[in-house]
């Protein structure tokens, strides 16, 4: 096997696995960014995703598309819901409602538990065959993964930047009393703002139900990953959320090509306390006041 | 450190007398003296087991509270008692040291190790700091799966020895319980007495206003550093005590389930008063119980009741009135 | 003989923006020194640029013949330079005299071990710190609320009680943060007698940023004025009341300069 092979396979599946890990960091960035709370629930919304598509799929008979357009806009509802009735006490309260996260996450992994039980099932994959460019392979299932990924990505662009509610949700983000004090209900952005993180999660779990197996317990690497991204990118920071997706994703294809097991991962690990010790604020985050 | 000075500190109190009015009230040291010896008397084997359960789980709470008493949040405290355990464990039955030698190191290994992470990472915002010691405690249970032919791998590492003491092997649920309520007491005594000093006034300073803290002379990154490593070394300590009780370890003793299970006993019972590891791990302990194996359930019922207490008690059951009277803590 | 506190060049750049542009003075020991200017003058940057509570670009603060910038607020502390705060000045879940007590903390000087067991050294020093603390308390005013919660004082005893907080750090240059905002004008007269009592008592020197004119021309010796990052003006406040460009800087501000 030559090098360039085995690198350039590597970067292949590096790019994909980093948007995946993109569109997650991005919704945890976008709960934070809005809501000041580390969302440690995040993970099992991914996994809540993956699960209706999987129903969807097998048991309802829809096709893949459509299965992921439900696992979104169901889990929008459901998150907009859980904002209201459960977080809104915590808004701005970064240490309590990050504990009241974890206490979210705890129900959620535990009713689908309950309701799926714990062994991991398989739906059919989005697409069957491979996709050759040059000497890569490039699984089509894998592919789907990819073009969903980055027209999500580019509708959520198109959101924030050209819709009334989307800009109202980045006022509120860069700063709740400016936003306010243009008459930007920023009551509805919380709802709006948690919904939209979580779905993302969702669309992200729907897009690999396919590829992996899906249980209740899927949620937890994701999550892990997600803050691996934000940490290093910097919290807040969705251009810093893009350069370190990238870079986890591909560095972590390089280390398990060439590396075994958790070797990879306390590298990447100590990697990101390096950074960290170098720019407290992550590669691209900003300075707090 | 006897109980005695504990009562003496009650004098010249620092920030005045009544601050602290006399310390606990001395029918809450009698009722809790009383607590600990009645397992002694207990006939069922079972209820001596929750008895030392509910010790050890008092002994590792508190030394979370240390670390939330100055403002940060450790979700990799298990990961700590995971270092106690297995290097305690190691250097027990790999290279032969004797109990105490052993947990002396394994407790040093946490505490060291929870220096260097928060020398790296204490200097991040709060929230940064909370994923970083998520993504150490993952890490940690990943690489004990991994270095398998050292640590047993998920098959972890069976037939611990029993903890022994001057030559005697506590190889009976009764006699362990001799080392772990001791050392529970000694724990709630510790923190008593610690924040009575002058050095736990200004952990909770950095805990209550960590910029006006600092700007008043009281470097908040030492302040934290020490209530981490001290912490979490005492989580080191827990987990020794807890290999040899159960005699079993493998990674997925000391996954985030558990640090999230420290984490709700803490809030439940109250994340700022001596008495809230005490009132956590005896309301959360015994739980399991009563659900019967019906494990999601009752997971399900923490996650609620976390969600309860955050919302409606946000500084846990020790805040209830009664209780306060009890510790004599301020309203 | 030298100034205590000798400010060069300091400047501070915020992404392009220039808040601070090479300040430059000097206080010296025992003095009252106010540093006021309009709105977005860049006086409480140039504030938390002296007292390390955040980084300087460029410049440099010493301090008795020491430089300050670089080091930790806790560190300058050491050095004997203390500050107050405008908001969140007091810790609301303790009593005001642990408010003070915790002031007083980083001057005790026993080992852990000693305090956790009580022993005779450190019970005398803790002796010490509390008569300490009851003048400070006696000077303050805030004697009879002692054992109240902080977070429940009225806001001008809350505004004490930082001072005090700062006193009991046994500075020997205290700064204070628009330490009279939101007082009304006979709360602020009192508390410019306070500041002045504080100043001889300790044998202070004091360094303040105010809004407040009446407090400023009423209570300082001497005026620094900042307009835009930059000093334009530095006197006696008959000499800057009379200044031109000050009078200018302030056309259009609500607050009169004659007060």
């Amino acid at each position: 096997m030559d090098i360039s092979f085995l690198l350039g396979q590597a970067l292949t599946n590096g790019l994909i696995v980093g948007l995946l890990y993109l569109l997650m960091a991005i919704g945890f960035t976008l709960v934070f960014g809005v809501m000041r709370i580390a969302n440690f629930a995040h993970g099992e919304f991914y996994m809540l995703g993956a699960f209706i598509a999987f129903i969807c799929v097998t048991q309802w008979g829809l096709p893949y598309m459509l299965s992921v357009l439900v696992a979104f806009v169901l889990t929008l509802a459901l998150g907009w819901v859980l904002e209201l009735a459960i977080l809104k006490p915590f808004r701005g309260d970064e240490l309590n409602g990050l504990i009241a996260t974890l206490g979210l996450g705890m129900v959620i992994q535990n009713v689908a538990l309950m309701a799926f039980g714990p062994d991991p099932q398989s739906m059919p994959p989005a697409a069957e065959g491979v996709v050759m460019l040059g000497k890569i392979v490039m699984p089509l299932s894998r592919l789907y993964v990819v073009a969903f990924s980055a027209v999500v990505l580019v509708a959520l662009y198109v959101f924030l930047m050209h819709s009334k509610a989307g800009r109202a949700l980045r006022a509120v983000v860069q700063d709740m009393e400016i936003a306010s004090s243009y008459g930007i209900r920023s009551s509805a952005a919380y709802p709006l703002g948690f919904a939209l993180g979580v779905a993302l999660a969702a669309i992200a779990g729907a897009l690999m139900a396919p590829v992996f197996s899906v249980s209740p317990f899927i949620g937890g690497a994701p999550l892990f990953k997600a803050f691996i991204v934000v940490v290093l990118g910097g919290l807040g920071s969705i251009g810093g959320a893009v350069l370190a997706s990238l870079l986890l994703g591909i560095s972590e294809s390089l280390g398990s090509t060439f590396f075994d097991g958790s070797t990879a991962d306390m590298l990447i690990f100590a990697l990101v306390i390096l950074v960290l010790v170098v720019r407290p604020t992550g590669l691209l985050g900003r300075a707090e006041h | 450190m006897t109980r005695h000075s504990i009562f003496t500190l009650a004098g010249p109190s620092p920030g005045g007398a009544a601050t602290h009015s006399r310390g606990a009230s001395a029918v809450a040291w009698l009722l809790l003296a009383a607590l600990a010896i009645m397992p002694l008397g207990f006939s069922s084997a079972f209820y001596v087991h929750l008895a030392i359960l509910i010790c050890l789980n008092i002994f590792i709470v508190s030394g979370l509270a240390l670390v939330t008493r100055t403002g940060q949040l450790s979700l990799c405290h298990a990961a700590f008692i995971g270092i106690g355990a297995y290097v305690s464990v190691l250097s027990e039955m790999r290279l032969g040291l004797p109990f105490l030698a052993a947990a002396a190191l394994g407790t040093a290994a946490a505490a060291l190790t929870a220096y260097l992470l928060g020398s790296a990472i204490l200097r991040l915002r709060g929230v940064y700091f909370v994923l970083i010691t998520f993504a150490f405690g993952e890490l940690f249970r990943l690489f004990m799966l991994d270095a398998a032919t050292v640590t047993g791998g998920a098959n972890g590492i069976a037939k611990i020895p029993a903890a022994s003491l001057l030559g005697y092997a506590l190889d009976t649920r009764k006699l362990f319980y001799c080392l772990a309520a001791p050392l529970a007491l000694a724990s709630i005594g510790f923190l008593a007495a610690f924040f009575r000093t002058a050095k736990g006034h200004a952990l909770d300073a950095v805990g209550e206003n960590p910029g006006l803290a600092e700007s008043s002379g009281i470097s908040v990154r030492k302040s934290q550093l020490f209530a981490f490593t001290v912490g979490s070394g005492m989580a080191g300590l827990g987990g020794v005590l807890l290999s040899r009780y159960v005699g079993y370890i493998s990674p997925e003793s000391f996954s985030a389930q558990v640090s999230i299970a420290a984490i709700i006993m803490l809030v439940v019972g109250g994340r700022t008063s001596i008495a809230g590891p005490l009132i956590g791990a005896l309301i959360m302990t015994p739980l399991p119980e009563l659900f019967r194996g019906a494990v999601q359930s009752q997971n399900i019922f923490y996650g609620v009741t976390l969600i309860l207490i955050l919302r409606f008690l946000p500084k846990g059951i020790a805040s209830l009135g009664l209780m306060r009277r009890l510790t004599g803590e301020r309203p | 003989m030298t100034a205590l506190l000798q400010v060069r060049d300091l400047s501070k750049t915020f992404g392009g923006l220039k808040a601070v542009r090479d300040l430059s003075f000097d206080v010296h020991e025992g003095e009252i020194v106010g540093l006021i200017g309009p709105n977005g003058a860049g006086k409480s940057t140039a504030f938390n640029l002296i007292t390390c509570t955040h980084p300087a670009t460029s410049g440099s603060v010493r301090f008795d013949g020491r430089e300050l910038l670089g080091l930790t607020p806790s560190q300058v502390v050491q050095h004997g330079l203390a500050r107050t705060f405008q908001s969140a000045s007091v810790y609301g879940n303790a009593t005001v005299r642990e408010n003070v007590f915790r002031g007083a903390i980083s001057k005790l000087g026993t080992p852990l071990l000693s305090q956790l067991f009580g022993t005779p050294s450190s019970r005398r020093r803790l002796s010490e710190i509390d008569a300490e603390i009851d003048e400070i308390l006696d000077i303050a005013g805030l004697s009879e609320v002692r054992d109240l919660m902080a977070g429940g004082l009225a806001y001008g005893y809350q505004k004490r009680l930082g001072v005090a907080i700062g006193l009991a750090t046994r500075p020997r240059l205290l700064l204070l943060d628009e330490p009279a905002a939101g007082l009304n004008p006979e709360e602020c007269a009192e508390f410019g007698r306070f500041l002045q009592r504080v100043r001889s008592h300790y044998r202070l020197t004091l360094l303040f940023v105010e809004h407040h004119m009446a407090l400023v021309m009423g209570t300082c010796e001497r005026i620094v004025v900042l307009v835009q990052g930059q000093k334009i003006a530095e006197g006696a406040p008959d000499e800057i009341r009379a200044n031109p460009a000050v009078i200018e800087a302030y056309l259009g501000e609500t607050e009169h300069v004659s007060a």
